[in-house]
């Protein structure tokens, strides 16, 4: 939950001036072969993958079995590549709808005078004042468990960051030179936004919202871990974990595996999104 | 007498990785002691990493060489980190620019200045103290029992320069390197430390002087070396290079010092429309923190009439760009009016003002800032074209009009050269036709050279468009070679105004007459050498 | 005098605030909450039932029930939680211990980390600080859950080294190290850019030209100036740490206010629930009070700061 906790400006330093690596092209081949397993999982993996076989229970990777059986005698490589839409899209929504509903918030907040500037503030304050994890498990009391509950518990608290970064740059772009050049020429507050305040302001927060994805991606499995997510037998990563965790002890596989793809699929959405904030403050100089 | 530091064929070069740069190529000097050797350069000269490699800090991917590189019997060449450490600020010290951020701004001024007494332990650590006080005392800082306790942030531009002073010569170098020691200090200000450095050297400290402006260098230095892209041009006893200079480069630097030029004459000046009008201008802030208030701009009027330049001079806190953000209506006034063209101007409505806020343009004095880092020239003037609805002219014939290529519309301003950037400025000024151009402070960042090129442009687009301009400027001589009348600012007030020349050569307010005794000056040219200008003193700051 | 109470009433606003939204969620959320006090018992009358939302003041409209839970709480009240038939502070203030003890390993860990990666990776060479970063960058992207079921594993069940379960110091290190690791890995990574940028200053040359060493500067200047956006973010991560207990505890099998509260949202405990949002609530305004007051401290230019000037006609005024 760490970084959806995070203030925006933060973030982006997280991701600056980073040594030149590998990580990018593994990261972007890693999120390739996910995509193909959220849009055609069949492709990767065929047959059904709640099919279970009492002959093949907890059964060790192997050649049958890539990464083994579950408790039922399910196949887990299946699982996962059957689990990814669900563990995947539910971040993705998550974070885009955080970010809509950020954005809105925080250009409300700048825009639209005092007042309404220090009702959004108090808003997001509150929003922070509760642990994000305690406000997801409200959100998911109140609307009971599955997967929209997810989506919406993770938006609800990665509202603040996106709300303040906007609401900075915006403050920050309306004092700039560039904005009072642009007046000076007799430009309208509407086209001066659409110029140079939402060119300016938008790309920072596109860039973060790559980043909270990843976060995203981690919180809803953990949501699921708790009990939270999707009801069984749907494959979900966090609920393979939860579940595979009773039998660690005997099967060590059943735990590890949702647990590395998920560590990965996190690691890699991040580089993926460190990496572009990088070209993009290469290419723009200044 | 025997020299403290002598440097034989230093080269500096940084390696980026890519490639190679050599900022210092093949310099050589002595410094004897009590004596002042100046080094003189315009930005990229190498003059600042040739100060720094003698004090082992040229930087990160520097390799610095020499044949010699001797400081008071130690060879530099061949020194560890820690032994760098036991000369600096004990053998050699540093007087920086006092920027902002020069001195530690979380730090007490008295701990600064008791940094290098601890670290070398010249005084017993009971008697820190006492010698710190005793210090800033010498270095000019009033209650320095006081202002011990303060913090950097707390004072002036001064007096953080004279804090400086007290710490780089708290433990008596040989050597003192002054790097700009009174740049972006107000001129009377600058005065006064020109005043406590020369002290400083007849007490027999060897003092190296990094300075752009000759006019400092002719006040401290004994000799000087002019460089240019890392090289030495011309060097030699300070009258000697200033009074007849050898080498082009040394002429041409003299010769762009503003204030010897006038601004074409105003035929008829009285007949011409009023373009502008300000009427008892008032302009308040709060003050944070306090409950006080400062009245930025108080009860300043003003006309500027078709033509002509109206100069603003004044020291930091003057209030001149306050009433540059006031005539250009970006800020409202307290009390006053202000008509352009006119007409109704601070109390039209912004929806009815738009209409006609391309009849007042304003270059700045930090162009980059002015523009949208995701735009190009091009762009930036495009949208200045359209703003004006001008289809007659192209981007090319605006950067042309600046006297700029136009290969270079497809570039991003961050990469251009200052002086560009201030070309590109003027040109998106001027795209929209204007009546009137506010031009606050715009060439105060730049290098002497290019700030005459920039001066010149300005007088040509004045003279081919009828333009008026309100400049303001703390720099007189930049004053004097631009406008035809001036008012002089303090504290927010008008406290002199008229003609240049009168103004100029026979102030009447001891405010004014205190600015110009304040100013160092050029020693005459002789007229053998240059020819061309007169032996008048020249003034800058 | 007048910003303390200004901050005080700022601190209740945001508390009340977050109070109000909790109640309406969990009141106007799915299901009945008598259903989940009565259970997956279906021997239970209408009668029963009936008592059951009495007792709980269950009947009385939504708005009377907000008002006297106000009301309550100003007297310090927090009422009884209804699955564990109970008063709520006492219940809080049994599973509180273990929690802050987490906590506060968790921290001891994670600043000590921190100050240590940063000032021993500042301005060194790629070869060290590429390996170190992206373990940072790891360690933010590890999902807290399975890096608790990972510590778990490795460390306890394989090599033996630290108790699983139980209640000696040595118990606490696993659960501490989960909590602390993402914290580290992101306070790490913004102290080093603090101290590499306040290196960069000039009165760090300054520093250098009076004879100051490398580690001189680093300790004496520019840790101060890396310092107040490290605190900032501390804040703000102890609410996330907050939340991280909740897994790590479940993980760990560790009693505390985590798992009572996951045990109380499942369960519709509505005084709970609310019980730990006021707590945790509370901390962090607390917390963040005291980084506010912490600021001047590490900062003293903060005593003064002008308002930039904005551009005319971009303002709506609303």
């Amino acid at each position: 939950m760490a970084v959806a906790d995070l203030p925006s400006a933060e973030l982006a330093v997280l991701s600056r001036r980073r040594p030149r690596s590998a990580g990018p092209v593994l990261a972007g081949a890693f999120l390739a072969l996910l995509a193909v397993a959220m849009i055609a999982p069949e492709l990767l993996a065929p047959g059904s993958p709640d099919a279970t076989s009492t002959a093949d229970i907890l059964r060790p990777p192997s050649a049958d079995h890539l990464f083994g059986t579950d408790q039922n005698g399910r196949d887990i490589y299946r699982r996962i590549v059957y689990g990814a839409r669900d563990s995947v899209f539910v971040g993705l929504a998550a974070t885009a709808l955080a970010l809509v509903a950020g954005v809105l918030v925080g250009a409300f907040a700048a825009l639209a005078g005092r007042a309404a500037d220090s009702a959004a503030m108090r808003l997001v304050e509150v929003l922070l004042a509760v642990p994000g994890m305690v406000t997801a498990l409200l959100v998911a009391a109140a609307l009971g468990p599955g997967s929209g509950t997810v989506v919406l518990a993770i938006a609800v608290i990665g509202v603040p960051p996106y709300a303040r970064i906007v609401r900075g740059q915006i403050l920050r772009l309306r004092g700039s030179g560039f904005v009072e050049a642009a007046v000076a020429q007799g430009l309208g507050p509407v086209r001066v936004a659409w110029r140079h305040m939402i060119p300016n302001a938008l790309p920072p927060v596109l860039l973060l919202g790559t980043i909270g994805t990843g976060a995203a991606i981690g919180a809803s499995a953990a949501l699921s871990f708790l009990g939270l997510g999707p009801r069984p037998p749907d494959p979900q990563w966090g609920a393979m974990l939860q579940q595979g965790q009773d039998y660690f002890a005997v099967a060590w596989w059943t735990a590890t595996v949702p647990g590395v793809v998920l560590t990965l699929t996190v690691l890699s959405v991040t580089t993926v999104g460190q990496y572009l904030q990088r070209r993009f403050e290469g290419r723009v100089p200044g | 007498m025997s020299a403290v530091l002598t440097v034989r064929d230093l080269t500096v070069s940084f390696d980026s990785g890519r490639r190679r740069v050599d900022a210092v190529r093949g310099v050589s000097f002595a410094l004897e002691a009590g004596r002042c050797l100046a080094i003189v350069g315009e930005s990229g000269s190498g003059k600042s990493v040739t100060a720094r490699a003698l004090l082992g800090l040229a930087g990160d991917g520097s390799t610095v060489r020499a044949s010699t590189m001797e400081l008071d019997g130690t060879d530099l060449t061949r020194l560890r980190p820690r032994q760098w450490q036991r000369l600096r600020g004990r053998v050699i010290g540093l007087i920086p620019q006092a920027a902002l951020v020069a001195l530690d701004p979380l730090r007490t001024v008295g701990r600064e200045v008791a940094e290098p007494l601890r670290l070398h332990r010249t005084v017993p650590a009971s008697g820190v103290g006492d010698r710190v006080i005793g210090l800033l005392g010498a270095a000019g800082v009033p209650a320095p029992d006081v202002r011990v306790r303060q913090r950097p942030g707390e004072l002036s531009g001064g007096l953080r320069q004279r804090v400086l002073i007290a710490s780089a010569i708290a433990c008596d170098p040989r050597v003192v390197i002054a790097d700009e020691p009174t740049t972006a200090l107000d001129v009377t200000v600058q005065a006064q430390i020109l005043e406590l450095l020369a002290g400083l050297r007849r007490t027999g400290t060897a003092m190296l002087l990094i300075s752009h402006d000759l006019a400092v260098v002719a006040r401290l230095a004994d000799e000087v070396v002019v460089m240019r892209g890392g090289r030495v041009v011309e060097r030699g006893p300070t009258r000697r290079v200033l009074g007849t200079p050898e080498h082009e480069y040394t002429r041409m630097l003299l010769d762009a010092v503003p204030g010897a030029g006038r601004p074409p004459p105003l035929p008829d000046a009285a007949a011409r429309p009023v373009v502008l009008r300000a009427e008892g201008l008032v302009k308040t802030y709060r003050l944070p923190g306090r409950d006080g208030s400062l009245r930025a701009v108080d009860d300043v009027s003003l006309t500027l009439r078709a033509g002509e330049t109206l100069g603003v001079v004044g020291e930091s806190g003057s209030g001149k760009s306050t009433l540059a953000r006031l005539v250009t209506a970006m800020t409202a006034p307290d009390a006053g009016r202000v008509e352009l063209l006119g007409g109704r101007w601070h109390d039209l409505g912004e929806r009815e003002r738009r209409g006609r806020r391309r009849e007042i343009q304003t270059v700045y004095q930090d162009p980059l800032s002015s523009f949208d880092p995701r735009h190009t020239v091009g762009r930036i003037l495009r949208h200045a074209l359209e703003a004006a609805g001008d289809r007659s002219r192209t981007v090319g014939d605006l950067l042309e009009l600046v006297g700029l290529d136009p290969e270079l519309s497809r570039r991003h301003p961050s990469r251009l050269s200052g002086g560009q950037q201030q070309r590109v400025a003027i040109a998106r000024a001027v795209a929209v036709r204007p009546r009137v151009v506010v031009c606050d402070e715009p060439v105060s960042a730049l290098d002497v050279s290019v700030a005459a090129q920039v001066l010149r442009l300005l007088t040509d687009l004045q003279r081919e468009h009828g333009l008026a301009y309100l400049f303001i400027s703390h720099h007189l001589g930049v004053i004097r070679e631009m406008s035809h009348r001036v008012l002089v600012m303090k504290d927010g007030r008008v406290v002199e105004s008229g003609a240049t020349d009168e103004v100029l050569d026979a102030p009447r307010h001891p405010y004014t007459a205190s600015l110009l005794a304040s100013l160092p000056a050029l020693p005459p040219r002789e007229p053998s050498t240059g020819g061309v200008r007169s032996a008048q003193p020249l003034s800058t700051s | 005098m007048r910003r303390a109470s200004a901050r005080l009433g700022h601190a209740l606003l945001v508390l009340w605030g977050a109070l109000t939204l909790t109640f309406l969620a969990l009141h106007l959320g799915r299901g009945s909450v008598v259903d989940a006090i009565v259970g997956n018992n279906t021997q239970v009358t209408d009668e029963v039932r009936d008592r059951i939302a009495r007792e709980h003041g269950l009947g009385e409209p939504l708005w009377w029930q907000y008002l006297s839970y106000l009301g309550r709480l100003l007297r310090a009240d927090l009422g009884t939680s209804y699955q564990l038939n109970m008063p709520v502070r006492d219940a809080i203030a049994a599973q509180l211990p273990p929690t802050l003890q987490l906590m506060g390993a968790a921290t001891g860990i994670a600043v000590l980390t921190t100050l240590a990666v940063a000032v021993a990776t500042t301005r060194r060479p790629s070869w060290i600080r590429g390996p170190v970063t992206l373990l940072e960058v790891a360690g933010v992207a590890l999902p807290q859950f399975w890096l608790a079921i990972l510590l778990l594993t490795v460390f306890s069940f394989g090599l033996h080294w630290f108790p699983a379960f139980g209640d000696g110091p040595a118990s606490l290190v696993l659960p501490a190290v989960a909590l602390a690791v993402p914290m580290a890995g992101v306070l790490s990574q913004i102290l080093r850019d603090g101290l590499e940028r306040a290196l960069e200053q000039p009165f760090a040359t300054t520093a250098r030209a009076r004879g100051q060493g490398e580690r001189g500067v680093l300790l004496r200047h520019a840790l101060r100036h890396a310092l107040p956006p490290v605190v900032t973010l501390f804040g703000l991560l102890l609410g996330g740490m907050i939340g991280g207990t909740v897994v790590v505890e479940r993980v760990f099998s560790r009693p505390g206010v985590g798992v009572l509260l996951l045990n109380a949202v499942t369960g519709k405990d509505i005084p709970v629930v609310l019980g730990v949002v006021a707590l945790t609530a509370a901390g962090y305004v607390t917390l963040n009070a005291l980084v506010d007051l912490l600021y001047p401290v590490l900062d003293p230019r903060l005593r003064a700061a002008g308002p930039a000037p904005a551009v005319p006609g971009l303002r709506v005024e609303g």
